[in-house]
């Protein structure tokens, strides 16, 4: 044999090796389901049952209870969020449920960052949790390709590798696994309300913070290709913000910066905007004391609660009422509304 | 760019690719080009100061030539010429070559201390006057220090030593010399090459052989396991105990020095393995830069196994041009008169020594720990030159055979730990650090010995296992390559083990590597 297909040869044998020993640590990850996002044997496994889907990143995902929601709504649902999600990820998830599945209406969500994240922003994290929905290696590989740029490829291995090791061990203490995702569809339930920073500190820390209100084009192209894809299919699509806690919205600034954007979305494709921190009884449904988990993200108990709220809001509006009475115009106009109320004694903050 | 990112190694596969296609009469332009490329990606500022380099080892090796080539011609011309005429022509000639070597020797070796030693001059200085109650200097400038100018003006300044001895013939291209210059697998970290080992080896074409890319391929491997798995995991923890270490009891100290000797043995010897086997790969053998250094017997053994051509280096142009110097010589003869033998061959290595452990030290870093640190070496080496008739003695009176294995044991750990208190007197940032380091040593005793005792830093127990497990590798495969080539060795295993082993050892650099290579800055020896 020449000294090139030997050294070919042996490339190539250490190589599989490798592969084989990689398939050998993160087999379970993959195929155990251990992993909390990793939801695509459940989807696979359901598909064909869903009527509403919820597509976000993390704030979608811990927002909303897909079981509260049929309830309230009367469907069958499921939430696609993912942490750090990107519209790109959010796309290719969105279409392909929306192919194997009679959906009617979708529900996407848009965060204050949703607009503005880029690689730089949320790093590899976001791809690893999309890697780990993908549902074949071709889908795998595509997002992969677009996404994770070359030099993050090995940190990529590393970060399945660790969880890899981690399903491994908890396979060892614990035994196999069945997905949550079957009874929870998608939700990741668990987190439990924490009190918010007291509403003296509002005045101090007003507008400390600065949010990104770029839009990144990437961003905004796949964001119209999921509307795109509504429209398509004649499905119903509807935009949502979830709410956040009254604090982070006195501390940051550049919230009507991004709503403007948001609006901007919603009058382009001509589909409804709620964005629920204007929501006028916000503090009375969602309590600075007990609603969040953090800053960003409802609790669990609100996760029950949220869908409800929700709920109410399509159903009036599907019989054509007229909710934007139920919503202050802007954010400026909505912490300043809640001030007077506190001024007055009203409620809602807990203070 | 990082030598362990995976840009660098794609860059390697193509550069590969293109050597082994190119006719052979120009796989040279290939390193050259792949040379000037790399270097210049460190920052194009500081790429006119290694071609300066070469220019002027070019010029005055070409010049020194010239004056051979001279005296060559006018002597076969002027058959007439008696003895004592040539032996003048000579003499003229000699002290020509020898301004000429200076001339390229000054303006090297004045470019790398101005670069390396201005400001700790300028400190000194400033000290001096203070305490004379002057005025301070100012200290404004602010020097980018060139890529590896310790190693490539060493490297170059030898081949112009060389050639002003008579021992090669001056390189009429200068664009070879230049890759001599600046072969991007050396000028970092070395191996410092002589001419006449490595310049015949760039310049000639190779063909791709299966047993260079095995061998070659394996050894780059194991450097990137040593590396990753080892030097990367120990960095944030030794560098927790030089930053912590008058929080810490002695023996988190001693824990921590113990892994130093480890993490700056697999950092520099894995970025040796790296490149030496890509230099395999291709056909070229740069010389070795360790040989089990761990195992000396001796502190003199150990600095001919820890930084081999570095240490020959200094052997070839600094320590034997003293050594055997008229003034030396003289001063040996007189020493043997008056002293007798031992003091006669002692007396004149002493001063040799004393030169090349000063500078060894100031090349290692522009401090006085740095100094002080070639200072002990050379203490070590010298009392020992000094005493060696005393031991002999005593090993005679207690009947103690110098091969005995529990000797040789002895001796080994003797060194090592002399050598592991030595290595780390710089490494704390200042003398009085290392000095500190030291005693906090005999410290803290009084504590019981637990994990969190030994380990302050909290590391992941995860990464200490595969520290051990490292290490154990690292120790077995030393203690076999006494024995043979170890390399030679493991190629009589089947193609399924050697593939499965080579793939586990990468498998164990990406797990273990991957968040580890996020704390180092690089090699620790490019700070050179």
């Amino acid at each position: 044999m020449s000294n090139f297909k030997k050294a070919l040869l042996s490339t190539l044998a250490v190589l599989a090796c490798f592969a084989l020993l990689t398939a050998l640590v993160t087999a379970p990850y993959y195929l155990n389901g251990v992993y909390n996002y990793q939801d695509a044997k459940v989807r696979r496994d359901l598909a064909g049952e869903f009527d509403v889907l919820v597509s976000g990143a993390s704030q979608g995902l811990r927002a909303i209870d897909p079981l509260a929601l049929d309830r309230a709504l009367g469907c069958t649902s499921y939430d696609l969020g993912t942490p750090l999600q990107t519209m790109y990820g959010r796309y290719l998830t969105l279409k392909q449920e929306m192919e194997r599945n009679p959906v009617s209406l979708v529900i996407i969500e848009l965060s204050y960052d949703a607009m503005a994240r880029d690689y730089a922003y949320y790093g590899f994290e976001g791809s690893v949790y999309q890697l780990g929905r993908a549902d074949s290696a071709g889908q795998w590989l595509d997002y992969l390709i677009h996404q994770v740029p070359p030099k993050d490829w090995v940190r990529l291995l590393h970060d399945t590798l660790t969880r890899g090791v981690y399903t491994w061990k908890q396979l060892l203490k614990n035994g196999p696994y069945v997905p949550f995702q079957y009874e929870t569809h998608g939700f990741q339930p668990g987190l439990k309300g924490v009190p918010m920073p007291e509403t003296s500190l509002y005045e101090a820390d007003y507008h400390k913070e600065t949010l990104p209100t770029n839009v990144e084009e990437e961003n905004l192209y796949y964001l119209d290709k999921c509307l795109e894809l509504c429209r398509e299919r004649g499905v119903e699509a509807v935009l949502i913000s979830t709410p956040l806690s009254e604090y982070m919205l006195w501390n940051c600034d550049g919230f009507d910066e991004i709503l403007a954007t948001h609006r901007g979305v919603s009058e382009k494709w001509g589909v409804p905007l709620y964005d629920f921190n204007l929501k006028k009884d916000k503090l009375e449904r969602y309590p600075e004391e007990t609603a969040y988990c953090d800053q960003h993200h409802l609790c669990e108990a609100s996760a029950q609660e949220f869908p409800k709220d929700l709920a109410d809001i399509l159903l009036r509006a599907r019989a054509g009422e007229d909710v934007s009475g139920e919503f202050y115009a802007t954010y400026d106009e909505a912490i300043h509304a809640r001030k007077a109320q506190w001024a007055e004694g009203g409620t809602g903050s807990g203070v | 760019m990082s030598i362990t990112s995976t840009a660098f190694v794609l860059c390697l596969i193509v550069l590969t690719a293109i050597y082994f296609l190119a006719p052979k009469g120009l796989q040279w332009v290939v390193l050259l080009a792949a040379s000037i490329g790399f270097y210049a990606a460190g920052g194009l500022r500081t790429l006119p100061y290694i071609l300066i380099t070469a220019l002027s080892a070019y010029a005055a090796a070409l010049a020194i030539g010239e004056v051979d080539r001279r005296q060559k011609a006018h002597f076969a011309a002027r058959k007439e010429l008696t003895r004592e005429e040539k032996a003048a022509v000579r003499k003229r000639n000699t002290t020509r070559k020898r301004w000429l070597m200076t001339a390229g020797l000054v303006l090297n070796f004045g470019l790398l201390c101005v670069f390396k030693y201005f400001h700790f001059a300028l400190a000194q200085w400033n000290r001096l006057l203070a305490q004379m109650g002057g005025g301070q200097i100012v200290d404004v400038f602010s020097l980018a220090v060139p890529l590896g100018i310790s190693f490539y003006t060493f490297q170059t300044m030898g081949y112009l030593i060389d050639v002003y001895w008579g021992n090669v013939k001056p390189q009429r291209n200068f664009f070879k010399l230049l890759l001599f210059t600046s072969f991007f697998p050396q000028v970092t970290q070395g191996p410092i090459s002589t001419y006449s080992q490595l310049a015949g080896q760039l310049y000639e074409g190779h063909a791709f052989t299966y047993e260079n890319f095995a061998l070659g391929g394996q050894r780059m491997i194991w450097g990137y396991f040593k590396k990753l798995v080892l030097a990367d995991v120990l960095a944030p923890w030794v560098g927790a105990v030089f930053q912590h270490y008058p929080d810490y009891t002695g023996g988190a100290v001693l824990v921590g020095i113990f892994f130093y000797s480890i993490r700056i043995y697999a950092d520099f010897s894995g970025y040796m393995d790296i490149m030496c086997g890509f230099c395999q790969i291709i056909g070229i053998r740069l010389e070795e830069n360790f040989l089990r250094p761990y195992f000396s017997k001796s502190i003199a053994e150990y600095w001919r196994r820890w930084h081999i051509t570095l240490g020959a280096w200094f052997k070839n142009y600094l320590y034997y041009p003293i050594a055997v110097s008229k003034w030396n010589t003289k001063i040996g003869k007189w020493g043997r008169r008056r002293f007798g033998k031992t003091f006669g061959q002692a007396m004149p290595a002493s001063i040799a020594l004393v030169a090349v452990w000063l500078t060894t030290g100031l090349w290692h870093g522009a401090s006085w720990a740095y100094i002080a640190w070639g200072g002990v070496n050379g203490l070590f080496i010298i009392v020992s030159l000094w005493l060696e008739p005393l031991y002999q003695r005593t090993r005679d009176a207690l009947h103690i055979r110098e091969g005995a294995w529990w000797f040789r044991a002895f001796q080994v750990v003797r060194t090592y730990v002399l050598v592991c208190l030595i290595k780390v007197l710089p490494e704390v940032g200042s003398l009085r650090g290392g000095l500190g380091l030291w005693r906090q040593m005999f410290r803290g005793w009084g504590t019981p010995l637990s994990f969190a005792a030994l380990f302050p830093y909290a590391p992941d127990r995860a990464q200490l296992a595969a520290v051990a497990l490292a290490t154990l590798l690292l120790l077995c495969t030393s203690l076999l390559q006494r024995k043979m080539p170890i390399r030679t060795w493991f190629n009589r295993f089947p193609l399924p083990v050697r593939a499965m082993t080579l793939a586990a050892l990468l498998l164990m650099a990406v797990y273990f590597g991957v968040p580890a290579s996020g704390n180092v800055g690089g090699f620790l020896y490019e700070q050179f």
